[in-house]
């Protein structure tokens, strides 16, 4: 039985001002739409996963981003810019060991709203990557 | 298994791979997680050792940002 995915996210780095790399990293990605849980729309072990898959892709990119600007690559701003995602994503790791420990324990209470909040920060991390430059697109369900 | 959704997804990882590897970049983590995605199609594949190393793969990624950039 297959279970329904929405998969279409194009994540795309724009590295303005590095020549080199402006052209070659131009398009990376593949994900799922992570979608809202709820109490009819459990955070089931499955679920869980796929959300962390996403979640790599997404930490790929920015780390990627990341390593560029630390090869001096791109504009000595981006350390600034990078820090500014890191204030999101540092309040990630926390709220992930939460959640796989509501989730194996069977708290659906705790797990719906954890997953949401992890989802949350996600989201903001690639608004914020995207005001920067690094655009991720996720689109799905 | 949907075979056009694993025909996209493959193809959207070689990319993924082709990108990460152009900068010098391990594309592993990337490719391990869309062939997770592709597995993950298919309900009840799931077990808790793949849990297990999804979840140390995403915690260094992790921390592998929030380092300061030196």
């Amino acid at each position: 039985m297959l279970r329904k995915i929405s998969i279409v996210l194009a994540l795309s780095l724009s590295l303005g001002g590095c020549a080199g790399l402006q052209n070659v990293v131009s398009n990376v990605g593949t994900a799922v739409g992570i979608g809202t849980a709820s109490v009819v729309n459990p955070v089931t072990k499955e679920r869980l996963n796929q959300m962390e898959n996403v979640a790599i892709l997404v930490f790929t990119g920015i780390n990627s981003w990341r390593q560029a600007c630390i090869n001096g690559a791109i504009p000595v701003s981006c350390k600034a810019q990078i820090d500014s995602v890191q204030f999101y994503t540092k309040q990630i790791p926390p709220y992930l060991t939460q959640l796989r420990a509501f989730v194996k324990s069977g708290d659906q209470i705790n797990a719906v709203t954890v997953f949401n909040n992890v989802t949350a920060l996600i989201t903001t991390v690639k608004a914020r990557a995207s005001a920067n430059g690094v655009t991720i697109n996720t689109v799905g369900s | 298994m949907d075979i056009a959704l694993v025909l996209d997804l493959v193809m959207k990882g070689l990319s993924v791979a082709n990108t990460l590897i152009t900068v010098g970049k391990n594309a592993i983590p990337a490719i391990d997680a869309v062939k997770e995605l592709i597995a993950g199609a298919q309900s009840g594949t799931l077990t808790d050792a793949d849990l297990d190393k999804t979840e140390a793969v995403l915690d260094a990624l992790i921390e592998d940002f929030n380092k300061p950039i030196p």
